[in-house]
């Protein structure tokens, strides 16, 4: 029930599904297109089976497959594999948010969690993590509705000497590899300086916390960072719980919030993103929300002395800071 | 001035009044038509004014005059291209901030301009005072209060519009200037554009191209393509800085001007006690108040529709149907004059009667209903529903229309914003069963098998509606979109507007079916007289009798049922020489003849509605999908029915 809410319709799909479907978008957003050949890998199973799998996804509607080239996602398959991160991340976050877990550790157990959350535990959570926008890795979190936020950043290589920095993300999940970087202080959130660079791809030298450490172009390559001089407290307060983002949705009957971004997300909503600008919804604007229909319907606010009414996935999209008293 | 033909444009946000003053100024002398091309539609009207003749177009009510919708791309080239002597910016002063946003747009349009101050009347209740003289200065363009629906002002409106074309120059404007970061990249793009030749002013074009107009891009691609993508170059330097797309900076900041205006000129004091307008929209939308009051009003319009409809049809038919004797005496009994009662005259006089006496009305309530607001809130209120099917609120409009006829109905699915949303929503509402069906639903089912019979027909109707709909939605290509919708103040209908708006969609009714109308029941006339009834009636046995266990006689009335589905019944009545139709119909017959005639087909009137609004392809597959599902169902149906009773 709840699942027809949103503006996209779920199909309850199997977990080996979902995990295809992950694991195609995440090469496809890394390459383009997601090979046979690097699902294998990254499911950890043999060719024979991928191919199967392959072909059934294709009749599900949820790939397209062309021969020695690679799947991509439909439209249909994509909505699904935004979902499934969105569980992901957001169990990521569970782990370590509420048990404690460390950051490098999560992933693989995120993994196993993700197909147990159901609708009726995704709101909860996503409630009692204070709507988090991006996982314990620094991915953006997708919003119910789909839509992505991705913060600006730029790989860790392309910092030139005495440059300073703030790793927004770590884009590779293997447990090793994180552990290892953890080790070296370098997570979400730490301030880096590049000391040097070796010439022809050689290593590169960076300063973290006090010390020095020496990374070859390969790992350095899956850090992002955003090329900054303010320090990290900072950054990491402008991203705290303090100053938090919400869906309009979230606001009471009566309460008033100021207009942050509206994330519709990848293109496709543009118009929509404009024609709300147009009706005064934009950047900095108070609204307030007056009420909203029963069984989730359209919700009724209050902007710039005009009434409007917006379907819910859609006001869900508009995202708002309420007013501290 | 020797020019002596004036062109007027109204523009403004969607109900502020313009049709109002529209009706104003021009009177009876007016047409509404199609903008060429365009599903859009152009209302436009003449009126003498000292000497000139003045033509006034009443463009689309717009929210902005960006590419959103079609209403905006047409009315934003109408006035840079046609280039109006004057535009008539009507402004609600209720949401002065929101209505200043579209002036702005039109002050950088560079277009000669003069601000109708509307709806003064509700700005008084509302606890807002607006001083004219300063919304004057600090827009550099007349203002003109008006209070549309009683007549205030209209005639000073005019007067000012003709003194400043007459005059040549229309004062200054205020200078819609932004932060100094974008006015340096809209100064650059804007000299890059010196010297192309374009419809629209270089620094609106530039502008827009900031602000990544598709249409505006397209064009100056066309032009030289370099010049968009080094404007795309200057936006994400813009968006670098903001942090927030360009357009949105661009918007942003008009609207922090137009904020600044709006609150230079008016002052609010909030009114103590609330006004009538808002207790009632609270009552209305409530969650719990709100569903019995839409229930009750929706079922007291259609009593009051049959009650009237009918009533009407009775008399229309009596002295319609009095002048076939004259008639016969005239032409005798020749086949010419037995085609042309039978054929011509007697299906227009179907079409007076049948149609007419219930589409009016409803017409008329409807657009009661829209005039008073109410409209939006029953939107508000079956948004939820609407959006199983993979619409959203708006759509219910077009669906109630369809309980009186699907021709307006499906005309009025242009309402919805995406194509997409147009075809499902008109599918949608051929299912509805229109005022036709509703005299067989309750003129065989209810009348001899009882009303709760008729009753569990329009619940099973709906049924099928939400679960076709489901599977057109989840078949149709594409992504539903959401509600975003005004809910503008309640105010008292204009019965002038009212009326005038039944007579253009009855018009246009009158247009699309009376010929279709003629020409088919001509058609079967000529069938039925040179006996080839009987045959198609045996060529569809296999169907009806076999099938659908139906007298063989039925496959005739459903032909003739395509022209309009109350014929059916109608020819039922004749072909078996009875209106007592529970001697020669079982109740499993007569619930399976209703079942089919509810869904078998869109009528040829429909039909060429959709075609006019979908083209041939869709229309065809609609219409034969519905024959198929009609007929599938009805048989499914006998085979259900007898096993239970």
């Amino acid at each position: 029930m709840s699942v027809l809410v949103g503006i996209h319709m779920m199909e309850q799909v199997t977990a080996v599904v979902e995990e295809y479907l992950e694991a195609i978008y995440k090469l496809q957003e890394k390459c383009g297109v997601a090979k046979t050949t690097d699902l294998v890998d990254v499911l950890k199973v043999v060719p024979g089976t991928v191919t199967n799998n392959v072909e059934r996804l294709e009749k599900g509607g949820y790939i397209t497959h062309e021969p020695y080239k690679g799947v991509k996602l439909t439209e249909k398959g994509l909505n699904i594999a935004i979902q499934v991160v969105r569980r992901h991340r957001l169990s990521e976050r569970l782990l370590t948010d509420i048990l404690h877990m460390k950051w490098d550790n999560v992933h693989e157990a995120a993994c196993k969690l993700e197909h147990g959350i159901t609708d009726e535990i995704i709101k909860p959570l996503e409630k009692a993590l204070k709507h988090p926008k991006t996982c314990p890795h620094g991915n953006p979190i997708p919003t119910k509705s789909g839509g992505i936020i991705e913060e600006e950043s730029q790989s860790l290589t392309k910092l030139n000497e005495k440059e300073q920095g703030i790793i927004v993300k770590i884009t590779e999940e293997k447990s090793d590899l994180l552990h290892y970087l953890n080790a070296l202080g370098l997570a979400p959130g730490a301030t880096i300086e590049i000391l040097e660079k070796a010439p022809f791809d050689g290593p590169i030298t960076l300063k973290v916390d006090g010390n020095s450490h020496a990374l070859s172009p390969d790992v350095a390559s899956i850090i992002q960072v955003k090329r900054t001089n303010e320090k990290a407290g900072d950054y990491m307060q402008r991203r705290s719980p303090e100053r938090l983002e919400m869906p309009l949705t979230t606001l009471r009957n009566g309460e008033t919030g100021t207009v942050t971004s509206i994330r519709t997300g990848r293109g496709r909503g543009w118009g929509f993103e404009k024609r709300l600008m147009d009706l005064g919804l934009t950047p900095g604007t108070t609204v307030t929300v007056v009420k909203s229909a029963p069984f989730h319907g359209p919700v009724e606010i209050l902007v710039r002395g005009s009434r409007l009414a917006l379907g819910r996935g859609m006001a869900e999209k508009i995202f708002v800071e309420i007013e501290k008293q | 001035m020797t020019k002596q033909k004036l062109v007027i444009a109204l523009a403004g946000n969607a109900n502020v009044g313009k049709s109002v003053i529209f009706n104003h100024l021009t009177g009876l002398h007016q047409h509404i038509g199609n903008w060429p091309g365009k599903t859009v539609e152009k209302a436009e009207g003449t009126l003498h004014f000292k000497g000139y003749t003045v033509d006034v177009v009443d463009l689309p009510g717009i929210y902005s005059l960006s590419t959103y919708s079609l209403e905006e791309v047409i009315s934003r080239k109408f006035i840079a291209v046609e280039k109006p002597d004057i535009v008539i910016n009507v402004v609600d002063a209720s949401v002065l901030e929101r209505n200043l946003f579209f002036t702005l747009q039109l002050i950088e349009l560079e277009t000669p301009l003069i601000i109708a101050l509307n709806q003064m009347d509700i700005v008084k209740k509302k606890g807002i005072e607006i001083e004219p003289e300063a919304l004057e200065n600090l827009l550099g363009a007349p203002v003109v209060p008006t209070v549309a629906t009683k007549g205030v002002g209209i005639f000073q409106l005019l007067e000012k519009a003709v003194d400043i074309i007459e005059k040549g120059r229309s004062p200054t404007p205020v200078e819609v200037r932004y932060g100094e970061e974008v006015e340096e990249k809209i100064s650059q793009v804007a000299n890059m554009l010196k010297g192309i030749q374009f419809w629209y002013p270089p620094r609106y074009a530039a502008i827009k191209l900031l602000e990544g107009d598709e249409e505006i891009e397209r064009e100056v691609s066309k032009i030289d393509p370099h010049l968009v993508s080094a404007a795309k170059k200057l936006a994400n330097e813009i968006e670098n800085l903001h942090g927030h797309s360009c357009s949105t900076v661009i918007t942003s900041e008009r609207y922090e001007l137009a904020g600044c205006i709006a609150r230079g000129a008016q002052k609010i004091v909030p009114p103590t006690r609330p006004p009538i307008e808002e207790t009632l929209h609270t009552l209305t939308t409530h969650r719990i108040t709100g569903y019995p009051i839409m229930v009750f009003s929706l079922l007291l319009m259609f009593y009051f529709i049959f009650a009237f409809g009918g009533y009407a049809s009775e008399l229309l038919t009596n002295s319609l149907y009095g002048l076939q004797p004259a008639f016969a005496s005239l032409f005798g009994t020749t086949l010419i004059g037995e085609l042309v009662w039978g054929g011509v005259i007697e299906g227009i006089i179907a079409g007076v009667t049948i149609a007419l006496p219930y589409i009016v009305p409803f017409y008329v309530l409807l657009y009661i209903l829209e005039d008073s607001g109410y409209l939006s809130r029953i939107a508000f209120l079956m948004d939820n529903v609407m959006h199983k099917i993979g619409l959203h609120g708006k759509a219910f409009i077009p669906m109630m229309l369809g309980y009186g006829c699907n021709v307006p109905a499906c005309l009025g699915c242009r309402i919805m914003e995406t194509e997409r949303e147009r075809l499902l929503a008109a599918f949608v509402t051929t299912l509805v069963p229109c005022a036709a069906r509703t005299v067989i639903i309750l003129g065989l089912v209810g009348q001899f098998l009882g009303f709760q019979w008729a009753f569990v027909l329009y619940i099973f109707n709906l049924l099928v509606i939400f679960a076709l709909g489901r599977i057109a939605f989840r078949a149709l290509p594409g992504e539903p979109t959401a509600l975003i919708m005004e809910m503008s103040s309640y105010k008292i209908p204009q019965l002038k507007t009212v009326l005038k708006e039944t007579w253009f969609r009855v018009a246009e009714f009158i247009k699309v079916a009376f010929p279709l109308i003629v020409v088919g029941s001509l058609t079967l006339k000529a069938a039925e007289v040179f006996g080839l009834l009987a045959h198609v009636a045996n060529v569809l046995s296999p169907v009806t009798v076999v099938w659908l266990g139906l007298p063989a006689i039925t496959g005739i009335t459903l032909i003739f049922g395509v022209l309009r589905k109350e014929l059916t019944l109608i020819m039922l009545a004749t072909l078996l020489g009875t209106t007592n139709f529970a001697q020669v119909l079982t109740p499993v017959q007569m619930i399976v003849f209703t079942l089919v005639t509810m869904f078998y087909i869109p009528c040829i009137a429909t039909m060429s509605a959709l075609v006019r609004e979908f083209g041939w392809k869709k229309a065809v597959f609609i219409t034969a999908f519905e024959i198929l599902f009609a007929i599938s169902l009805g048989g499914i149906a006998l085979r259900l029915l007898m096993l239970t009773i």
